[in-house]
């Protein structure tokens, strides 16, 4: 388990900029899931409508460094899981380069 | 501002707009300035800061400025005076002042 | 080669899937177009593709998988009918506004209530606003050549729009026909390996999808998107062009039979235009001088096109196997007037609701109106909104 000292050297994936309330405690945690991720891995994130969709990705501006997908709000498991099933796709076609984590 | 994919303005026609309102610029929202939210601001005494991340911790604005483990400042162009980085401060390392 | 097969619609429809290869699909089994899934989940069981199947939970989430799935910049195709449609609903919308090409296979089917598992078109009539591009087929045949083109048109770059392939619940899904295939080869050189997404999820650099856009913006993504279903007009009449020149086979905006001197004329969606031709032909004998146009592309609707086709007759009645409730005529109806208007003035032009929830149709009253329109042209006496086929 690295330490914050550590921790405070992985990448930043998600920016200010956001309009998320002041103090508002989702930004923070959106910040900690995606310190899960290393370095060199890509994520997908898929966003139910919510506070934090609507207010992280405005157009034209998002908070998002990973690729962000937002479709509706009951369904975001749903729209991953075809996320998923295209990435295993296209690496099984071998038209695909690259890892990712969803 | 950092060089972006895509330029859009509110004048930005439909000729020249996204299709489906993608946003080709991953993490372009630090051009969009929040500072000005605020009605008071955290001020950092270096002397009294035992760098201990805690405030980078609750940041939710990714304001506070970490670099080799050290707390270098803060992003007073994003920072949105919550707070919440005064509040758990243990070491009196931050006040919180009304912007003049 | 082409090889002649004996296949039900599904089975058509399934086939080509297969040849198509896509890399995503995600689907929920409705009658009638539950063997499309079925079989090809076979396909994918025995490894003959390499595609990724989802088997979902509803509808709802078939469309959302799909829509992420094609985000991905995935090649992705389902199939549903009629209130597995309506689950759809939300998700058809924001799959093509997001300007995602998907194929979706649509066996008509009447929307409950009551419940029905019969051929009509009130799920797709439904869906004519959702900006997905719709392409309805007769036959078997026609099925599977609109799949095949469905691929290339929604993923042309000037248009980047979801398509769906309309054909007939049980008369076209169901009923054995003799058609010609492609080869497996001939597919694949035809739509390509790979679809060739201008931006995606993955593969490329990281992208934002699917924002709060508010009236700054929002209005700008629409037109462009209008502007998208626009320019299908000339890439399905490519795509078309180059299908005829693989197969020999014709396909336009809409297929005109007997129309050159035609002064009734029927305008009609899928396998009734199989009965009405044949009631063409047999008034035709007898010397009457009657046509037929059976809409292949109803969005974008070929409004400039039918116009044209229509400026020579006298009377024209519009068939609708949906009912608009909008107590003005059923939504074909309401576009071939509409397309008409200032282009080819001072016609007859009558509407009849037919064969809902699977009635039949038949010759008999094909030929009632044809009659119908005679009449109007000598007496000047007709009435506009016609129910055809239901107990009086």
């Amino acid at each position: 388990m690295p330490n914050l000292k550590e921790l405070s050297k992985k990448k930043v994936r998600f920016t200010g900029g956001h309009r998320m309330c002041a103090g508002c405690g989702a930004p923070m945690v959106v910040n900690w899931i995606l310190k899960a991720l290393d370095d060199d891995e890509r994520a997908v994130i898929s966003n139910a409508t919510g506070c934090l969709e609507v207010s992280t990705c405005l157009y034209p501006y998002t908070s998002w460094k990973d690729s962000w997908v937002h479709t509706a709000f009951e369904n975001a498991a749903a729209t991953c899981s075809g996320t998923e099933a295209a990435f295993k796709a296209l690496k099984k076609k071998d038209l695909l380069m690259e890892s990712i984590s969803s | 501002m950092n060089n972006r994919k895509m330029n859009i303005t509110p004048n930005t026609t439909w000729k020249e707009t996204t299709p489906g309102g993608v946003i080709l610029d991953a993490g372009n929202a630090e051009d969009f300035k929040t500072g000005d939210w605020r009605a008071m601001r955290p001020v950092w005494h270096e002397d009294k800061c035992k760098h201990c991340l805690l405030c980078w911790v609750v940041c939710p604005d990714n304001s506070i400025l970490v670099e080799d483990g050290k707390i270098k400042g803060f992003d007073y162009d994003h920072c949105k005076g919550c707070g919440v980085c005064t509040k758990q401060c243990k070491f009196g390392a931050l006040d919180f002042v009304p912007e003049e | 080669m082409a090889k002649r097969v004996s296949l039900s619609g599904n089975e058509a429809v399934a086939f080509g899937m297969k040849q198509i290869n896509p890399d995503v699909v995600a689907a929920f089994p409705i009658t009638p177009s539950t063997e499309v899934p079925q079989y090809f989940s076979q396909f994918v069981a025995n490894g003959e593709v390499d595609t990724e199947f989802v088997a979902v939970e509803s509808e709802h989430s078939a469309m959302s998988a799909c829509i992420g799935a094609a985000a991905a910049g995935g090649r992705v195709m389902t199939a549903t009918a009629s209130a597995g449609l309506a689950l759809m609903w939300e998700m058809l919308y924001v799959g093509a506004s997001m300007r995602l090409p998907m194929v979706l296979a649509v066996t008509n089917r009447a929307l409950s209530g009551p419940i029905n598992i019969h051929n009509d078109h009130s799920d797709t009539m439904g869906a004519r606003d959702s900006g997905w591009i719709q392409l309805y087929g007769e036959s078997a045949q026609e099925a599977y050549d609109n799949l095949i083109q469905a691929i290339r048109i929604g993923e042309h770059k000037d248009v980047q729009l979801p398509v769906m392939v309309c054909y007939d619940g049980f008369i076209t899904s169901h009923a054995v026909e003799n058609l010609e295939m492609l080869d497996d080869e001939e597919v694949k050189k035809f739509v390509g390996v790979k679809r060739e997404a201008p931006f995606a999820l993955i593969g490329q650099d990281p992208v934002s999808m699917g924002p709060l856009d508010l009236p700054n913006h929002y209005f700008e993504h629409k037109r462009l998107q209008a502007e998208a279903m626009k320019n299908a007009k000339k890439v399905i009449l490519e795509i078309a062009a180059e299908y005829e020149k693989l197969t020999g086979r014709k396909y336009g905006f809409f297929e005109e039979y007997k129309m050159e001197d035609a002064e009734a004329a029927i305008v009609v969606i899928n396998s009734t235009a199989g009965t009405a031709k044949f009631v063409v032909d047999n008034l035709r004998a007898q010397g009457k001088k009657v046509g037929l146009i059976k809409i292949r592309v109803f969005r974008p609707f070929p409004a400039e096109e039918l116009a044209e086709a229509l400026k020579n007759v006298k009377a024209v009645a519009v068939m609708d196997k949906a009912d608009s409730f909008s107590a003005a005529g059923g939504p074909l109806f309401a576009e071939v007037r509409s397309a008409m208007y200032g282009r080819a003035d001072g016609k007859i032009v009558t509407n009849y609701i037919y064969g809902l929830g699977g009635r039949d149709v038949t010759t008999t009253q094909i030929e009632k109106v044809y009659a119908d329109l005679f009449n109007a042209i000598e007496t000047g006496k007709y009435e506009v909104y016609n129910y055809l086929g239901v107990r009086e």
